[in-house]
């Protein structure tokens, strides 16, 4: 059947993208073909020829990779315990850990240094405990880097390993118990084996999280021995102010970004379940050594979680201003909403939460829209490709995104604060519409087609059968894409900053500026209430995903 | 003039080709039978316009519609998986089609009543589709399909995914609904020929994208076009034409079960009427609780034979009538 109709719907955008994305990234990598004399490829090949260059691609790497094992390594546990046992628990602790996903980077380095830092809460209590002066050091190293990747992306392998353990059926394993193969045996060899496309995938999605990572790096990593692809493409362009070179540096990022793009998404179609079990595979938990590895696991999955963002929340509330007074402390609350006046950056921050949270909402719905249309399309063309082009920007780092823009900006030469918005909207699209991408087009390609087939039978148009029957049906992975796309425009920083350039300010540049300037409770504040915000939006989702499963089961 | 009319069909699938002409005609249930892979479904998904045909034409009413999109086709389809709208309750699945038509609201409430009654599930209207059994989901399929007034109803394996008892149940009510209406024209696919010789007024045996065969269930049953049919509606026995003296140029012949009479001690028949043979080893016996089937060895032979006895003794003689025979060469029936 010809479908010109998922064609026009998937036109939109693909010239959206077109625009947003291809045309701003080619305006800044074009710079690093040009000198004062013309055209030249001497920048590109002085980038891709210094040892420099691969000395900070093995970091980078390096970094990527062992976060993505510890994560992994961390998760596994877990999802087997989860996916293996059933547990009054479990679905807040998957919940729970899924939020750290949706939390901005910037909280989550805030969080670190609140609960890791000098007189952070750790230290504290290693302080009462040994009676010293003496602390850990955590913060500002190369184990901090790790551990704060690992805090962000352990709820992504968890819930994707979590995931296809729970919908293998344990048939196979009960064959091979027949046979007379003991637990260790059967573990290994039948079901690690049908484990690993999804161990892998998640895997390799951290890995190129990780590989992008940019202000965990650039604040918790705080030294040049840490200096990833990333970092170095800020520096360049923002420190040393040598732009050319930052765009050689961005173009040879984006080769080995997109090298492990094309990787994962061959990968993780793998790891798509195909044998999906209607059974439970999860059984009531009996034995004591189960249960005291549960409580362990999730006490200690607590504390990892919910320590730097019960931090946050908790020194919030605390002053350690001289001016203003120690202790028990409401002013920075009464300086968001205006009760009291405020000096320096808290005098933004009511406008920064509306700006936030009406940016976030027109990204989500914009991201949404576009990645459903260029889901449905590339599902009924079965095209690696288009997925693959829907992934592109994932490829490339705000950092470099932002300054295509910022060039665009220039080009523009408007003042007016309505382009400066539109702008900031604009790149955070580009930045979550992959995401939702990912979200999105695996419940669309898993859709029941003959559902369809059998509208288009009983007469009804393919527009009309894709708007009221194959939408409705995603329902759920919609809810998903949504939050995560408002998530991470709620959480932007990098592109925000660059673009605007101070005029449209959000609760993230509003964080960075309060950590700054070392206003840790007004900081904390404004990281509370963007938990806040965050939480509300992920319950929502959540809400609507859980209605929808239990309607299929 | 037929109702459907499937012109040289032709298409390459990476399994088989398909190569067919069939007709269709009004008001006739057609079943189409064949094993796993022989393009059974995928006819159905030309015929109903879900794919195309390379070559050759369909015609419906004697107008083409080989080209025309499977919306304006008129011919609605029942699924294996039942396909139902999975945001929709039971009712609003069954008015779906009447709802695109502009069929009124309080015409559609009744009409979705009076096909839901038909299918023998009143009282359903508001459940979720996702809380039916198979049976119930099958019967909302049914009503479903019918609801947008096809001239053709197509049925994909509808039953499979059903218990045996169901099945037998299901399937009358699909035969029953088919002859509730006069002019409606049922094309159904199976795989099980129990099934089809149970509720059609004609069969179409296909295999590897070939039409063997389409005839009543009686002919292909007693008449098969080739050895492959003969095989594939019913036990029987081939052997060799070498083994007799035949005036008939076959190189095999075929006989079914029930054809065959087995006697322990001597009986006096007519030579002219029964191809006799003596010393028939019983090998094996399968108990199918109106008679015994059972395996036997003459010569290295085996012979399939109805008994409603089991034998004592160890070696039988049987008598194959001879009307019954059929005659094969090269695999056609030259009887």
């Amino acid at each position: 059947m010809k479908s010109r109709f998922y064609f026009l719907l998937a036109l939109l955008p693909l010239a959206i993208l077109l625009v947003l994305f291809i045309l701003p990234l080619s305006f800044n990598l074009s710079k690093a073909f040009f000198n004062e004399e013309g055209f030249t490829l001497d920048l590109v090949r002085d980038v891709f020829t210094t040892p420099y260059t691969y000395r900070l691609l093995a970091f980078t790497l390096l970094q990527a990779f062992i976060s993505g094992f510890v994560s992994v390594l961390i998760a596994l546990p877990g999802a087997y315990l989860y996916a293996n046992y059933r547990f009054r628990t479990k679905n807040l602790m998957l919940s729970l850990s899924s939020l750290c996903f949706v939390l901005p980077s910037i909280l989550v380095v805030l969080g670190f240094v609140i609960f890791y830092g000098n007189s952070g809460f750790v230290n504290e209590l290693y302080r009462k405990i040994t009676g010293g002066s003496e602390s850990i050091k955590i913060l500002y190293s190369f184990k901090a880097i790790i551990l704060a990747h690992a805090f962000l992306n352990i709820p992504v392998a968890l819930s994707l390993i979590t995931d296809s353990w729970s919908n293998m059926s344990r048939n196979t394993e009960n064959a091979a118990r027949t046979l007379g193969a003991g637990n260790i045996r059967i573990f290994f060899s039948i079901t690690l084996t049908r484990l690993l496309p999804s161990i892998l995938s998640a895997f390799l999605l951290i890995f190129l999280f990780c590989f992008t990572s940019f202000s965990i790096i650039l604040v918790l990593g705080g030294g040049p021995e840490y200096t990833t692809l990333e970092v170095e493409i800020y520096r360049t362009n923002n420190i040393v102010l040598d732009s050319a070179r930052a765009s050689a540096l961005s173009i040879f990022t984006f080769i080995v970004n997109l090298a492990i793009l094309i990787i994962y998404t061959f990968i993780s179609r793998t790891a798509e379940n195909r044998d999906k079990s209607r059974e439970d595979r999860a059984v009531p938990v009996k034995s004591w050594k189960v249960r005291c590895a549960l409580l362990i696991y999730n006490t200690l999955m607590l504390i990892f979680i919910l320590g730097p963002i019960v931090s946050i929340i908790a020194r919030s509330f605390v002053s350690t201003s001289k001016r203003y007074g120690e202790g028990f402390s409401l002013r920075s609350y009464q300086e968001i909403f205006g009760t009291i006046s405020s000096i320096g950056a808290m005098g933004d921050a009511y406008t920064a939460l509306l700006n936030s949270i009406f940016i976030g909402l027109a990204v989500a719905a914009a991201a949404t829209v576009l990645a459903l249309f260029l889901s449905l399309y590339s599902s009924k063309k079965n095209s690696r490709l288009l997925e693959i082009t829907g992934m592109f920007p994932l490829a490339i780092s705000s950092v470099t995104l932002g300054l295509g823009y910022y060039i665009i900006k220039a080009h523009i030469q408007s003042d007016s604060i309505l382009v400066s918005y539109m702008l900031v909207i604009l790149a955070h699209l580009v930045i979550a519409l992959p995401f939702a991408m990912r979200t999105l087009s695996p419940a669309v390609r898993s859709g029941n087609r003959r559902i369809l087939l059998a509208a288009y039978t009983l007469g009804t148009s393919e527009a009309r059968t894709c708007f009221d029957i194959e939408i409705p049906m995603l329902k759920s992975s919609l809810a998903k894409a949504f939050i995560f796309s408002f998530a991470l425009s709620v959480g932007e920083v990098n592109a925000t900053l660059t673009l605007a350039e101070g005029r449209v300010i959000t609760l993230p540049i509003l964080l960075y500026r309060l950590i700054n300037s070392y206003n840790y409770q007004g900081a904390c504040a404004i990281g509370t209430i963007l938990i806040l915000t965050t939480f509300i939006i992920f319950s929502i989702s959540e809400k609507l995903g859980r209605r929808k499963h239990n309607e299929q089961t | 003039m037929s109702k459907l009319e499937l012109q040289k069909i032709q298409k390459d699938y990476p399994e088989f080709s398909l190569d067919l002409n069939l007709s269709v005609n009004e008001g006739e249930f057609l079943t189409i039978i064949g094993p796993s892979g022989s393009g059974k479904s995928t006819l159905l998904n030309i015929i109903a316009g879900l794919d195309s045909p390379a070559h050759g034409s369909i015609l419906l009413d004697g107008r083409d519609i080989t080209s025309t999109p499977p919306q304006k086709r008129g011919i609605s389809m029942v699924f294996q998986d039942y396909a139902l709208f999975p945001s929709m309750n039971v009712e609003k699945n069954i008015a779906w089609a009447m709802k695109i038509r502009k069929v009124k609201a309080s015409e559609r409430h009744s009409a979705a009543a009076q096909l839901l009654s038909l299918v023998n599930l009143s009282g359903y209207g508001k459940r979720k589709v996702t809380t039916l059994s198979g049976g119930e989901a099958q019967r909302v399929a049914l009503a479903r399909a019918l609801s947008s007034d096809p001239s053709i109803l197509l049925l994909d394996e509808p039953l499979s995914a059903l218990d045996a008892n169901l099945r037998r149940r299901l399937r009358d009510e699909v035969r029953r609904i088919h002859d509730s209406s006069p002019s409606l024209t049922t094309v159904y696919v199976t795989h099980d020929r129990e099934e089809a010789f149970a509720i059609s007024d004609r069969i179409a045996i296909i295999k590897d994208g070939r039409l063997e065969m389409a005839d009543t269930p009686e002919n292909i049953y007693r008449n098969p076009a080739t050895l492959f049919c003969a095989y594939f509606t019913g036990e029987g026995t081939a052997l060799s034409a070498d083994l007799f003296n035949l005036s008939i140029p076959a190189d095999t012949i075929f006989f079914r079960p029930e054809d065959v009479l087995v006697k322990e001690e001597p009986f006096f028949a007519d030579s002219d009427s029964y191809i006799i043979l003596d010393e028939c080893e019983v090998i094996s016996s399968e108990y199918l609780g109106r008679c015994y089937i059972l395996g036997l060895n003459y010569k290295g032979h085996r012979i399939l034979a109805e008994s409603s006895v089991f034998p004592q003794k160890r070696h039988v003689s049987i008598y194959i009538s001879k009307n019954r025979l059929l005659f094969f060469k090269d695999g056609v029936n030259i009887s």
